[in-house]
């Protein structure tokens, strides 16, 4: 059932976010245009070169606002409101209808970042450029990097799902505050905004605690512990990384079981 | 044959310290058309929606066959709720597919032959049809399913006279002795003809569970009659 709801999810986000993709990358293509041939500069007396600039910066703004509007309408909107009462009857658990949600909104904010980066990259590089900065080895010594740095692969895999939980975390968040919400049945979006401040304060409050306890107790990791990581600096990178992992995933998981205890024990359609 | 296909035990609901719905006891069997009656407000919906595991009860419980609101009973139930379930970007195919898709049950020719009688257009995108014809479509998908109970919630009150003979029959034809359907409406006259039997409800109490025909050989009157008769103002 989760392949299903994942299904509907990307469709009904895509068919408006596939076009606005689409017309971000070409409009920059139009830009680079603009740039590189003089020719055309001159024959349009620069008039249209500003148009289009305005053209991609408006579609490039949208396409930001378009996702964030897109995380906060297909979770009210497909829940909360009045398609709520179609997608909580169908016979598929909350927890199903809630990762469905997460991980296409997660999906969704990686791509227009993505797209965001290759408009850049059509803007202001040529291929030669990215191809000196990836293979050629006087730009930035990939070679030895990798040489020196065998478990590169997993840093890259760690870096990816770090990125991925850390997004969804923030969409969680933003869930969460959204159903304690629907709680009120007069000022929703009001409680949603309360909702939203103090988990962000509380949760801030809490691993300030803790770091504080562990000061004030003096937790210390043993001497020959810091000699060890030192010694090996990649295991400290990746132990590092996960260090941030668990305490993402930690915040993760605490607005995601406020979510769903919500939707499963005290859902309150309008 | 299920003589307990949704049972409510003292089924309470409150919503701050408004009395939505008081205690209510109710059996129903399979193999009925049942009308749920009474004026606004006087819990029609909300005990629908307890049905449908939409609101959590404040005291009480109630079961569909054998089983508390759930996966299985989303399963087995089909809800046409008062208002516009339909995502504004589908068409009518894509919603009638997205049914296809999670309800096992779900007749697809059945569907289709429904659009066609009532001269729908398949490719129509949701948010260019009519409000009267939107309810149709939420009609039609909700009735295509062979489901064991059907809750409607005012399915004819925003539809033509014309369409109102259409669906009546089509819940007429529909149901079977392995199912049930129960509907919301003020419009008695109109559906009575088809009821086997009716509940009222006021003020989130149930007033009256009965079979029609007791009601006529008992009282004497219609049950549109009775109705006024109770719910006079």
């Amino acid at each position: 059932m989760l392949k299903k709801l994942l299904k509907y999810e990307f469709k009904s986000v895509f068919y408006l976010l596939l076009p606005l993709y689409f017309a971000v990358l070409m409009v920059s293509a139009v830009c680079r245009l603009f740039i590189n041939i003089d020719f055309l500069q001159e024959v349009f007396n620069g008039l249209p070169f500003f148009f289009i600039c305005a053209v991609y910066f408006g579609l490039f703004v949208g396409m930001f606002a378009v996702t964030l509007l897109m995380i906060v309408q297909r979770f009210y909107k497909g829940l909360l409101s009045e398609e709520g009462y179609l997608m909580f009857t169908l016979p598929v658990k909350p927890w199903q209808l809630i990762i469905s949600k997460g991980i296409v909104s997660t999906v969704i904010v990686l791509i227009s970042g993505i797209i965001m980066i290759m408009s850049i990259f059509i803007l202001t590089l040529n291929l030669g450029d990215i191809w000196s900065i990836f293979f050629n080895h006087e730009v930035i010594r990939f070679d030895r990097l990798f040489e020196k740095f065998r478990t590169w692969p997993l840093f890259v895999l760690e870096f990816i799902l770090l990125m991925f939980i850390y997004l969804w975390k923030h969409i969680a968040h933003t869930y969460s505050a959204m159903a304690i919400g629907q709680l009120s049945n007069k000022h929703r979006a009001v409680l949603s905004i309360i909702a939203y401040s103090v988990e962000w304060f509380a949760i801030s409050l809490f691993w300030i605690s803790v770091i504080e306890f562990s000061n004030k107790f003096h937790f210390r990791l043993p001497s020959s512990w810091d000699y060890w990581m030192n010694e090996h600096g990649e295991f400290s990178l990746h132990f590092g990384m996960w260090i941030l992992l668990i305490w993402q995933g930690l915040e993760l998981a605490f607005y995601y079981i406020s979510t769903h205890y919500i939707l499963s024990k005290k859902l309150n359609l309008e | 044959m299920n003589e307990k296909l949704l049972v409510c035990n003292s089924l309470t609901k409150l919503f701050g310290t408004k009395q939505a719905l008081t205690g209510i006891d109710l059996t129903l069997g399979s193999g009925k058309i049942i009308g749920l009656l009474g004026p606004n407000g006087s819990g029609k919906t909300t005990l629908l929606k307890l049905i449908n595991g939409l609101l959590q009860p404040s005291g009480g419980n109630v079961l569909i066959d054998g089983h508390a609101p759930g996966v299985y009973t989303h399963g087995i139930v089909s809800y046409l709720p008062d208002r516009m379930f339909l995502n504004d970007w589908m068409k009518v195919m894509d919603l009638i597919r997205f049914f296809d898709d999670f309800y096992s049950d779900f007749d697809f020719p059945k569907a289709m032959e429904m659009l066609q009688s009532l001269g729908l257009s398949s490719t129509d995108r949701l948010k260019t049809l009519s409000k009267g014809t939107k309810e149709k479509v939420q009609l039609i998908v909700t009735m295509a399913r062979k489901a064991k109970l059907y809750l409607l919630d005012e399915p004819i009150g925003g539809v033509d006279p014309a369409a109102r003979d259409y669906i009546l029959n089509t819940i007429l034809t529909n149901y079977s002795e392995n199912s049930t359907v129960v509907i919301s409406t003020h419009l008695i006259s109109d559906i009575e003809r088809v009821l086997d039997e009716v509940i009222f409800l006021k003020n989130g109490e149930l007033m009256l569970h009965d079979s029609v025909d007791n009601i006529r050989e008992q009282e004497g009157k219609s049950v549109d009659q009775l109705f006024r008769e109770v719910f006079a103002c």
